[in-house]
């Protein structure tokens, strides 16, 4: 009896072996991969942060080190702090516009209509779009003079007469005053992942509560605001936290918005986030420790955006799973 | 791989002897004085083995430099040429591939911007031992305007494969016909340049083009290249002879940059941002635009003119001329391509050769002819191919290469030019700018990330 228990133990000890084994096999692709393209490059740029190596000069080990002169040397750049200032107002600007329009399609879309699915579908839509794609078309709607905007403003009498050459139109592409506050209101067009949660999250709503406060005799505005909204925080908090994680990091649609030109950050740097910056300090000046140490520059704001996220997160956001 | 292994190093020792053989060749006859053009031998062709030779271009260039390493190989039997061609993103490509220790032998690089920046990190091996040993006359043989490109601090890096004024005055003909203006001549002056293109903005139709079109006289550029050229019709320049101080804030840049502005906001004469849409390329070839300023290029790549355009041409009559003269000067900024040896190369005799040959030897007449760009040695601009190449054009290419002068260049250009561009921006793009105020900014911000020589 005691033997075959232990052939039994002994044969659940070789099963679970040989399943951790396969496990690791599994991640293993994964992890080579990451060891690869992440955690080898993140090491070298933390060595390269503290080189002056252009890779003009040649390969980075043999470049110099120079202690902590490349942080010293962004900490006092003002194109740099520039930079910061504009992806402030690039990523939160992004996240406002977007979570404000996604919670209200997400509400419509929450119906039960003739096919819903084939509308969810048509919003959805423009989150597949390649960025360039898209960026570029607005580009032609906000054309100055012959765009689609600046047709409606000059039919309103809104601006000047286009046709006419002392007649300057309204410069979306180039007034820097304008160009970002455009861009964020681009970013509403690529709404379709927010919607997504947030459809998921109304979903997850229980419809007790909606019954039981309408016996009550509550209004639709008050179910929004008591019984929706509250509940809908743990997913604004998902989406405002990756949301702003990926917009510090938005480069594409601004360079194409910009025109395409990656040497200088838009008109007058209005566009100039500090993605885009550290890319250009690396590859068009070639000064890569100096860009590595933009980058953790940048890393270190995420970091304390995010850590504010959470550690405010306790003061607004509401589990249904804490109140049962 | 152990054959490969072996083969290396009995490669190499080959190189080195090779190359060691060119250099005892130092005292063999130089041909090139008074050949005629296409037949000029590049002597000492002792260097052989493998040169590895990155450039950029169209698939045009790509024929050209297909056909000239063909040439070369024929030409000096024992070389072959690894060519590593990039149509886009050049730059990163060759800090790639420097950065990775595997520097191409010979390379092309932007002489208006680049050789400074390359010469100080220690990427180009200085030529001027071999420039001795051959016995050339580098000012005989290529445009003086654009000498200056290829050295850095005493020392030659790179020999020039094309050289162009960057600012001749192309104007569109139909144009001036319908405004019945008289045509941009050699002896304009930017007094003349402002009549016309306050003239030639308005609405009307031409013979190419028969709708009523809003139409500008100037295709508005304020690039770097179109910032200097403003400063040198001045007599101004943005940075004093020694590097050491930005000079933008001098009453004779602020006149020129104010010029401009005044051209374009007050006057009428040139595309405000908004009303061009920033586009001057399209909008002279589309003819909305009566004039602009390019290279020789242009032909290729602004009219789709040459036998070797992929576009459809242009649809107006054009013509070419110089750049209108300022008050002091009527210096176009010039651009040139050099072709340098790496300081890494370990065949670098063969690769000095290479770059002979199609600087100066029967690959240049043959790059010549794809209409990439002017060629850099003068006895070229003779080649029937050229001349086929750029027909009407080349006279006015060769007068405005007289009419020309190199930029003054820091190590960081690219940083120092991009600080300055952001600085002016405001100002070339609103009406109400201050001059003051932008060219302040730009020399404070130069001057304080310390990007003068």
């Amino acid at each position: 009896m005691a033997v075959s228990a232990k052939s039994a133990k002994r044969s659940r000890a070789s099963e679970r072996r040989k399943e951790a084994l396969w496990g690791y096999g599994f991640i293993s692709i994964w992890f080579i991969g990451f060891a690869i393209f992440t955690a080898v490059p993140l090491a070298m740029s933390v060595y390269i942060s503290f080189t002056s190596w252009s890779p003009i000069a040649g390969p980075f080990w043999e470049a110099k080190r120079v202690g902590f002169a490349n942080y010293n040397t962004f900490l006092h750049d003002h194109r740099y702090w520039h930079s910061i200032i504009n992806t402030i107002y690039f990523s939160f600007g992004s996240v406002l516009v977007v979570n404000l329009v996604s919670i209200p399609l997400a509400m419509i879309l929450n119906q039960r209509l003739r096919g819903i699915n084939l509308y969810r579908t048509i919003f959805y839509l423009p989150a597949i779009m390649p960025a360039v794609a898209s960026v570029l078309i607005f580009r032609l709607i906000f054309l100055p003079g012959t765009g689609l905007v600046s047709w409606i403003l000059s039919r309103f009498h809104l601006q000047c007469d286009v046709t006419q050459i002392t007649c300057s139109p309204i410069d979306f592409l180039n007034d820097p005053k304008i160009t970002m506050l455009v861009v964020i209101i681009i970013s509403a067009w690529g709404v379709g992942q927010t919607l997504l949660i947030y459809l998921a999250g109304l979903q997850g709503i229980e419809a007790s509560y909606y019954e039981a406060s309408s016996l009550d005799g509550a209004n639709s505005w008050q179910q929004f605001r008591k019984i929706t909204l509250p509940l809908l925080t743990p997913a604004i908090f998902f989406n405002v936290v990756v949301g702003l994680i990926g917009a510090f990091q938005e480069f594409a649609k601004l360079v194409i918005y910009a025109g395409g030109s990656q040497a200088t950050g838009g008109p007058a740097d209005s566009l100039l986030t500090t993605f885009w910056y550290l890319y250009i300090v690396g590859f068009d000046f070639s000064r890569m420790g100096l860009a590595s140490a933009m980058a953790f520059g940048l890393f270190a704001l995420i970091m304390i955006v995010t850590l504010l996220n959470f550690w405010g997160q306790k003061k607004w956001v509401f589990y249904q799973e804490e109140r049962r | 791989m152990k054959t490969k292994r072996l083969w290396l190093p009995v490669l190499g020792a080959a190189l080195l002897v090779g190359s060691w053989g060119g250099m005892s060749n130092a005292a063999s006859a130089y041909t090139h004085a008074n050949a005629p053009a296409g037949k000029i031998k590049i002597s000492n062709c002792g260097g052989k083995g493998t040169v590895k030779f990155m450039f950029w271009g169209d698939k045009g260039d790509l024929a050209a430099q297909t056909a000239s390493i063909k040439a070369a190989e024929k030409a000096c039997p024992g070389l072959h040429v690894i060519a590593d061609w990039h149509q886009s993103d050049y730059d990163t490509a060759l800090k790639t591939a420097i950065g990775s220790g595997n520097a191409p032998d010979l390379f092309q690089l932007d002489g208006s911007k680049r050789v400074p920046q390359y010469a100080t990190e220690g990427a180009l091996a200085p030529i001027d031992s071999y420039i001795k040993r051959d016995k050339i006359n580098l000012s005989k043989i290529f445009f003086k305007t654009c000498l200056g490109e290829m050295s850095y601090k005493g020392k030659t890096y790179g020999l020039m494969r094309s050289c162009g004024n960057q600012k001749i005055l192309f104007y569109n003909k139909d144009m001036f016909d319908a405004k019945k203006l008289k045509y941009p001549t050699n002896s304009w002056t930017l007094a003349d340049f402002s009549k016309a293109a306050q003239k030639l903005s308005g609405n009307y139709s031409t013979s190419s083009d028969p709708t009523s079109t809003l139409r500008y006289g100037w295709g508005w550029h304020s690039d770097d290249f179109g910032m200097e050229t403003m400063l040198y019709q001045y007599g101004a320049d943005w940075l004093s002879k020694n590097l050491k101080q930005c000079t933008l804030t001098t009453p004779a840049a602020r006149a020129a940059f104010t010029w401009w502005h005044n051209l374009r906001w007050n006057l009428h004469g040139a595309a405000t941002p908004s009303q061009a849409g920033g586009d001057w390329f399209g909008g002279f070839q589309n003819g909305t635009v009566g004039m602009t300023f390019a290279g020789a290029w242009a032909e290729d790549y602004l009219f789709n003119h040459s036998p070797g355009s992929t576009g459809a041409p242009v649809k107006f009559k054009w013509g070419a001329a110089l750049l209108p003269k300022g008050p002091k000067t009527r210096l176009g900024i010039m651009a040139a391509t050099a072709e340098v040896v790496s300081k890494t190369s370990k065949n670098k005799n063969a690769a000095y050769w290479l770059a002979r040959f199609i600087t100066e030897g029967q690959g240049a007449v043959l790059m010549g002819a794809s209409g990439a760009d002017t060629p850099g040695a003068k006895a070229l601009w003779n080649a029937p191919a050229v001349k086929k190449e750029f027909g009407s054009l080349l006279s006015v290419a060769l007068l405005a290469n007289n009419y020309g002068r190199t930029p003054r260049l820091v190590p960081q250009y690219d940083d120092f030019s991009s600080t300055i561009q952001s600085a002016m921006d405001n100002y070339w793009n609103s009406a109400s700018g201050s001059v003051n105020d932008a060219t302040s900014k730009a020399c404070a911000d130069v001057t304080s990330k310390g990007l003068l020589g």
